[in-house]
C-alpha cells in the first residue's frame, strides 16, 4: 500500500493491489456521502480480444457490447439489482465511454453493505435471452434519442472525419444493426473476457478507516477470485487499434436552429504515462489561452456575432492509444468560424503570444482541479485516469505546477497543426 | 449589525436538517440574507435573487438585463475584463442570468470562489474581491451617460444573442417538447410564459428601457442573498454584505408579486400534434393537481411523483422501459408552486397509443389501488435520503428553501421529512385521484395519416 499526500488539502490517499483489482482508498473525516467507483478497462473501442491460451485467435465482437453489457449487469435472478441498492438508501450508476465501463454508488450509511452489492452488481452475471431482446429494444430507443442530440451527433461527426472508420468515431452504444447481432452468448463471452478484478480499478472515497476498509476490499476480491477459478478464465489480450488521423469533411443535415461547425485535431506525439496526463492539461491550458471566455478571440467574435456563448466550447481527451482536442461552436457562418480558428493557432504560434495569458490560466486550471477534491464523485475519475497511467492519486494538480509555457508551444506544433484536421458541419436539413 | 430573524437559535436537530440550515438576516426591506455554514464545502458560494412576477414583456426585459449585466461594470467595462477577472480568482464561477420558480422569475447572480486554505499561498481572500464584483454587477455596471443607460451597441448585440438562445432552444428536443407543452396548457397564465422571454419582444427593447428596468428591480423587488461557507459567517462577513447590498433605497412593492395560486380545472384534455425532423418522439403528459407546496396535501403528492416515475424503481420506468421496452428514458416531475406534473417520454413515434395508454394505467391504478407497501417505504426512503443529502448540494439545499419563501411555506426539511414519512396509502390514492390531464403533447417526424 502506498501512500500520496494531497498538495492543497492536508489529505492522504492510499493506493496499490487487493488481490488482482487496483484499489485507491480516499478517506475524508466526517464526509456525510461515501462513493465508490469501479471502473473496468473495457470501453467501446475493445471490439476483439484474444485469449492468453490461444494468442493467435481473436474474437472480433459487434459494435455496441461494452455499452449493452453495462446495461444488461443489472439484471439479476431476483430482478433488477438496483432496487436493492435503493433499499440500502444508496444510488447506484453506470457509464460506458470509448475505453471504460465504470459503475459507481453513493450513499450515506451502510456503505460497507452497499460496496458488497457493487460487486455483486459487476461480476455476478445473469444473462437471459428474453432480457437481452427487451434491452435491445431499450437500446435503440437510446440510439434514436442520442441522433436527435446536436452535440452527440456533431461529436462523433467531427471525429469520423478525424479517423475514418476507427471505433473511436463509432457511437458508443453501437448502431441499430449492430445491436441486432448482439446476443446473452455474446455478452457472456464479453463479459469473461473483461470483467476481471485484473482490468479494474476501484476508489473508494468517504469517512471510514483505511485498514477496515482495505481489508473489507481484500475480502470481496477474495471471494470473487474463488469464484472466478471456478470458470478458470485465462487472461485476456486486448490490442486497441492505433488511431491514425485522416482528415477530411463531413456535412451531415439534422433538425437544428443554426449550423453546428466543429474541428477535431489529433495528437501525433501519442504520449503515455505521466507525458499523457501532462499533454492533457497543456491543450486544457492552450486551449483556453488561445479560445477561452477570457481570449481576445472569443470576445472579438462574440462581438461580431461568429460565434454564441451557449455552444462555443472545446473537449481535449487523452487516453491510452489517442489524444485529441475537439473545438465546436453554432455559428450562422461555420466556414468564416473555421477561417477565423486557423488564423487564431497561426498568430499564436508567433512570438509570446501564449506567455501573455498563461498564469491567468493556471490559476484558473488551479482552482478547478482543486474543485474537483469537494466530493468523492467529482475527483473520482481524475483520481482512477491518473492511478491508470501508473501516476499518483493526485499526480493532476503536481503536474500543473510544473507546465511551463513551452510545453503549450510543443502542443500547439504537435496538435494543433494546420494541415491536418478533421471538420464537420452538421446544419439544419 | 442587522439581527438575525430566524436560523439555528430557534432551529431543531431533526433528522433531516431543519430551520438551522440557514440563518436570516434581514439587511433592509424586503432584502434578505440567508447564510449556511458548510465547513464540507471548499468553496464560498454567493447567490442573488430579485424576484419578478412573469408578465408579458418584462419577461424579455429581465433575460435581456440579465446578460448585458454580465457583460461588464464601471471598473471592468468589457466582457474579457469581467472574464479575466474572474480567472484570476482561480476561476471564480461567476454569472448572471434568470430562474423560474412556478410564476415568478427572478434574475440569479451568482459567483462561487475557494476558501484561501486551499490557496497556494493559502493568505489570499477571494471573497472581497468576488463580493465587489458582484456589487458593480449590480449597482455600477457598464453605462453610458450620452445614451442614458446601458450603451446601445451592447444592447443591441445581445438582443441578438438572447433571440439565438431562444431560437436554439429547438436544438435540445426534450426542452422543447416541454416548452410547447407548457405554452399550450398555461397560455394567458403566467407560467406559461418562458423565463427566457420572447423574439417577438426583443425589437422594441433598448438600452434606456433597461435601465429603467434595472433600478425598478434594485429597489422595489424582493431580493435574497444566499452565502455559504466553509467559514463560520461572522460580523464582518455580514457587514460586507450590508455595505455592498444594503445600502441603497428600498421600497418594495408587496403586491406586485402577489401569488396566482393553483389553476383552474380544465374542461377537457388539449391533444397537441407537432411535426419537426426528430429520430425519436416525444410524448409529454401535462396534469394540474388541485395541491401545491402550501397544501396540507403536498407531501402526498411527492411521494405520488416519486414513486410513479421519478426514477428507475418508478413504475413508469419499470412498466413502460423495462416490460413494455417503448422507451429509453421517462420521468415525471412536479412544479410545486403552481400545481402541475408533467410526464415526459422519449419514444418510437409510431408507440404514441401504447405508451400514453401505459401512462395513463398507471396513473389510473394508483388511483384506485393505491400503492403496494413495499414501493411505498422505498419511496419515502429515498425521498427522505433525498432530504437529508441535500447539505451536500447546495444549490438543491437553496432552491429548497427559496422555493419555500416564495411560496410563504414552512422552511425545515425535518417537517417535510416528518411529513414524507407521515404519509398513507390512501393520502397517495388521493392524491393520484386528484391529477387531472390537461395537456398530451406529442413532437414527431409522422404527419397524421403517414
Amino acid at each position: 500500500m502506498k501512500e500520496a499526500c494531497h498538495p492543497a488539502l492536508e489529505e492522504r490517499a492510499y493506493w496499490g493491489t487487493a488481490g488482482d483489482l487496483t484499489l485507491v482508498l480516499y478517506p475524508r473525516k466526517d464526509a456525510s456521502l461515501n462513493h465508490a467507483l469501479l471502473s473496468l478497462d473495457y470501453g467501446s473501442i475493445d471490439r476483439s480480444f484474444g485469449l492468453a491460451t490461444s494468442p493467435e485467435q481473436y474474437t472480433d465482437t459487434p459494435a455496441g457490447v461494452a455499452h449493452f453489457l453495462e446495461h444488461r449487469i443489472f439484471e439479476k435472478k431476483d430482478g433488477d439489482i438496483s432496487a436493492r441498492f435503493a433499499d440500502l438508501g444508496a444510488t447506484v450508476d453506470a457509464h460506458t465511454t470509448m475505453t471504460e465501463t465504470s459503475y459507481s454508488v453513493t450513499c450515506g450509511d451502510r456503505f460497507s453493505e452497499s460496496l458488497g452489492l457493487l460487486f455483486e452488481l459487476v461480476f455476478e452475471p445473469f444473462f437471459t435471452e428474453d432480457g437481452v431482446a427487451r434491452e435491445r429494444a431499450i437500446i435503440r430507443r437510446e440510439l434514436e434519442l442520442y441522433q436527435d442530440d446536436v452535440d452527440w451527433v456533431s461529436f462523433f461527426t467531427c471525429l469520423k472525419a478525424l479517423y475514418g472508420d476507427h471505433p473511436i468515431a463509432a457511437d458508443i452504444a453501437g448502431t441499430v444493426e449492430s445491436i441486432e447481432q448482439i446476443d446473452h452468448h455474446i455478452l457472456a463471452s464479453c463479459f469473461e473476457a473483461f470483467y476481471k478484478p485484473q482490468r479494474a480499478v476501484l476508489f473508494v472515497f468517504g469517512d471510514f478507516e483505511v485498514p477496515a476498509m482495505w481489508d473489507r476490499v481484500e475480502l470481496l476480491v477474495g471471494g470473487l477470485t474463488s469464484g472466478l477459478a471456478e470458470h478458470s478464465s485465462p487472461e485476456t489480450i486486448t490490442t486497441r487499434p492505433a488511431a491514425v488521423a485522416q482528415p477530411t469533411r463531413i456535412q451531415h443535415a439534422m433538425g437544428v436552429s443554426e449550423p453546428r461547425l466543429a474541428m477535431a485535431f489529433h495528437d501525433i506525439s501519442a504520449p503515455c504515462g505521466k507525458q499523457l496526463l501532462t499533454r492533457e492539461l497543456t491543450l486544457e491550458l492552450l486551449l483556453d489561452v488561445l479560445f477561452g471566455p477570457a481570449s481576445a478571440f472569443y470576445t472579438r467574435e462574440y462581438g461580431t456575432g461568429l460565434i454564441e456563448e451557449e455552444s462555443f466550447s472545446w473537449e481535449v481527451q487523452a487516453e491510452s492509444g489517442y489524444c485529441f482536442c475537439l473545438l465546436s461552436g453554432d455559428s450562422q457562418q461555420p466556414a468564416l468560424l473555421e477561417e477565423r480558428v486557423l488564423k487564431e493557432i497561426a498568430v499564436s504560434a508567433k512570438g509570446d503570444f501564449l506567455s501573455q495569458d498563461w498564469q491567468r490560466a493556471k490559476r484558473k486550471m488551479y482552482g478547478s482541479l482543486v474543485s474537483r477534491f469537494e466530493d468523492g464523485e467529482d475527483c473520482a475519475e481524475m483520481i482512477v485516469a491518473a492511478v491508470r497511467q501508473g501516476c499518483e492519486p493526485f499526480a493532476y494538480l503536481q503536474i500543473l505546477s510544473a507546465i511551463e509555457v513551452e510545453d503549450a508551444t510543443a502542443a500547439l506544433q504537435s496538435v494543433l497543426r494546420l494541415d491536418g484536421y478533421g471538420i464537420s458541419t452538421v446544419s439544419p436539413g | 449589525m442587522p439581527e438575525p430573524i430566524c436560523g439555528s437559535h430557534h432551529g431543531q436537530n431533526g433528522d433531516g436538517g431543519d430551520a438551522s440550515d440557514y440563518e436570516t438576516i434581514r439587511l433592509a426591506d424586503q432584502l434578505y440574507l440567508h447564510t449556511n455554514h458548510a465547513p464540507h464545502f471548499m468553496a464560498s458560494r454567493v447567490d442573488i435573487f430579485i424576484r419578478d412576477r412573469l408578465q408579458p414583456q418584462q419577461n424579455t426585459r429581465l433575460a435581456l438585463l440579465a446578460r448585458v449585466l454580465e457583460r461588464g461594470t464601471k471598473a471592468l467595462p468589457t466582457m474579457r475584463a469581467i472574464n479575466q477577472f474572474a480567472d484570476g480568482l482561480f476561476g471564480a464561477a461567476y454569472g448572471s442570468g434568470v430562474d423560474q420558480f412556478g410564476d415568478v422569475q427572478a434574475l440569479h447572480l451568482g459567483l462561487e470562489v475557494l476558501d484561501s486554505v486551499f490557496l497556494p499561498d493559502r493568505s489570499e481572500d477571494l471573497l472581497r474581491p468576488g463580493l465587489e464584483l458582484l456589487h458593480d454587477v449590480l449597482f455600477h455596471p457598464y453605462s453610458n451617460a450620452d445614451e442614458d443607460g446601458f450603451p446601445r451597441l451592447m444592447v443591441e448585440r445581445e438582443k441578438r444573442a438572447l433571440d439565438r438562445q431562444i431560437s436554439n432552444l429547438m436544438n435540445d428536443k426534450s426542452a422543447y417538447a416541454q416548452r410547447r407543452c407548457v405554452e399550450a396548457m398555461c397560455r394567458g397564465e403566467a407560467y406559461g410564459l418562458s423565463a427566457l422571454g420572447d423574439s417577438q419582444d426583443l425589437p422594441a427593447l433598448d438600452g434606456p428601457q433597461l435601465w429603467s428596468c434595472h433600478n425598478q428591480l434594485l429597489t422595489t423587488r424582493p431580493m435574497d442573498i444566499f452565502f455559504s461557507s466553509r467559514q463560520q459567517v461572522d460580523d464582518s462577513t455580514i457587514a460586507q454584505f450590508e455595505r455592498h447590498f444594503a445600502s441603497h433605497k428600498r421600497h418594495v412593492d408587496s403586491t406586485a408579486l402577489a401569488a396566482a395560486g393553483v389553476s383552474a380545472t380544465p374542461s377537457a384534455t388539449r391533444e397537441i400534434t407537432e411535426v419537426e425532423e426528430v429520430s425519436q418522439g416525444r410524448l409529454v403528459l401535462g396534469l394540474r393537481t388541485p395541491v401545491d407546496l402550501c397544501d396540507a396535501a403536498y407531501p402526498a403528492l411527492v411521494v405520488l411523483n416519486q414513486l410513479l416515475g421519478s426514477d428507475g424503481h418508478s413504475r413508469l420506468h419499470q412498466t413502460v422501459r423495462e416490460e413494455a421496452g417503448l422507451c429509453y428514458y421517462i420521468g415525471s416531475f412536479l412544479e410545486p408552486l403552481c400545481g402541475l406534473m408533467f410526464i415526459e417520454a422519449g419514444i418510437d413515434v409510431h408507440d404514441y397509443d401504447e405508451a400514453r395508454g401505459r401512462i395513463e394505467g398507471e396513473c389510473r391504478a394508483l388511483a384506485e389501488d393505491g400503492p403496494e407497501s413495499g414501493e411505498l417505504a422505498r419511496a419515502k426512503a429515498q425521498l427522505t435520503q433525498h432530504l437529508r443529502s441535500l447539505i451536500d448540494d447546495r444549490e438543491a439545499l437553496m432552491r429548497f428553501y427559496l422555493a419555500r419563501r416564495i411560496s410563504q411555506t414552512e422552511p425545515g426539511r425535518d417537517v417535510m421529512l416528518r411529513h414524507i414519512n407521515a404519509v398513507s396509502p390512501d393520502d397517495v390514492r388521493e392524491a393520484a385521484r386528484g391529477l387531472r390531464l390537461d395537456t398530451v403533447y406529442f413532437l414527431t417526424s409522422v404527419s397524421e395519416g403517414q
